[in-house]
């Protein structure tokens, strides 16, 4: 797993995440989310589409930034995501509770 | 015919997470070499990292202990997966399935692993025999 964050404004981070998000990789991930929010970012956009895999634990660091970032008025929102990532969200049923938008763009747009 | 368990090839490791990456490598090879698809694989692979982390958390609390992975071809176009352990007895099957139509406040942390394992696989069923859990996994080509 990698991920990679780019500040777009102030307010607002894009987290890319590549590879395999994991028991092995969450907790990596969890760190990044964490430090982007430590840093004052209240919107927090992630990129899935190259991400090939996610398991419970993956899904459980990205409720709790969605948690945290609700608690402090802040949103979480997603972007494009690959087919697999968009199964798993559909069973555990984290489209209901978080936006996904087809494009970066439209991601981006959501929050301007 | 032979029973079922005897046709299956068994890889035996310690139960915890740097055993992970093996278990779910021999499976997976297996699986190739049966011919399964690259969908089923992935499921399997899935379904893999949910069930052996239940048993290392959930079975052995995170004492040693050893885990067992019986794979093979079954039926038409079929895998099984049979994990045993010698943990607690602890049935995954028996667990409640978490809450995924509340808002974000209301979803409770975890949970959502076995949900994606029964989700994922074709149908499994858990038996307790000789002081081991047995849990059967089995995928279908679709």
């Amino acid at each position: 797993m990698e991920c990679t964050s780019c500040c777009v404004e102030n307010n607002t981070v894009v987290i890319k995440v590549t590879g395999r998000l994991d028991a092995m990789s969450a907790g990596d991930f969890e760190k990044e989310c964490g430090r982007c929010i430590d840093q004052g970012r209240r919107c927090v956009i992630l990129d899935l589409l190259e991400l090939e895999y996610i398991s419970s634990a993956g899904l459980r660091s990205i409720l709790v930034m969605g948690k945290q970032l609700k608690a402090k008025g802040g949103t979480l929102l997603f972007g494009p995501m690959s087919k697999m990532v968009k199964e798993v969200f559909d069973i555990s049923g984290f489209a209901t509770i978080f936006p996904v938008h087809a494009s970066m763009e439209k991601a981006l747009e959501a929050v301007a | 015919m032979k029973p079922l368990h005897e046709s299956l090839i068994w890889l035996d490791l310690p139960a915890r997470m740097d055993s992970l990456a093996a278990l779910r490598a021999f499976a997976l090879e297996r699986a190739a070499a049966q011919g399964m698809s690259e969908g089923v694989c992935a499921r399997i692979d899935l379904v893999l990292e949910e069930v052996l982390l239940n048993i290392f958390y959930y079975a052995y609390k995170g004492e040693p202990g050893r885990v067992s992975l019986g794979c093979g071809k079954v039926e038409q176009r079929g895998f099984l997966v049979r994990v045993t352990d010698q943990g607690q007895p602890f049935d995954p099957l028996q667990r409640d399935a978490p809450d995924t139509t509340g808002q974000i406040e209301d979803r409770p942390i975890g949970g959502l692993g076995v949900l994606l394992a029964r989700q994922m696989s074709s149908a499994m069923a858990y038996h307790r025999q000789d002081n081991s859990n047995v849990l059967d996994i089995f995928f279908q080509e679709v």
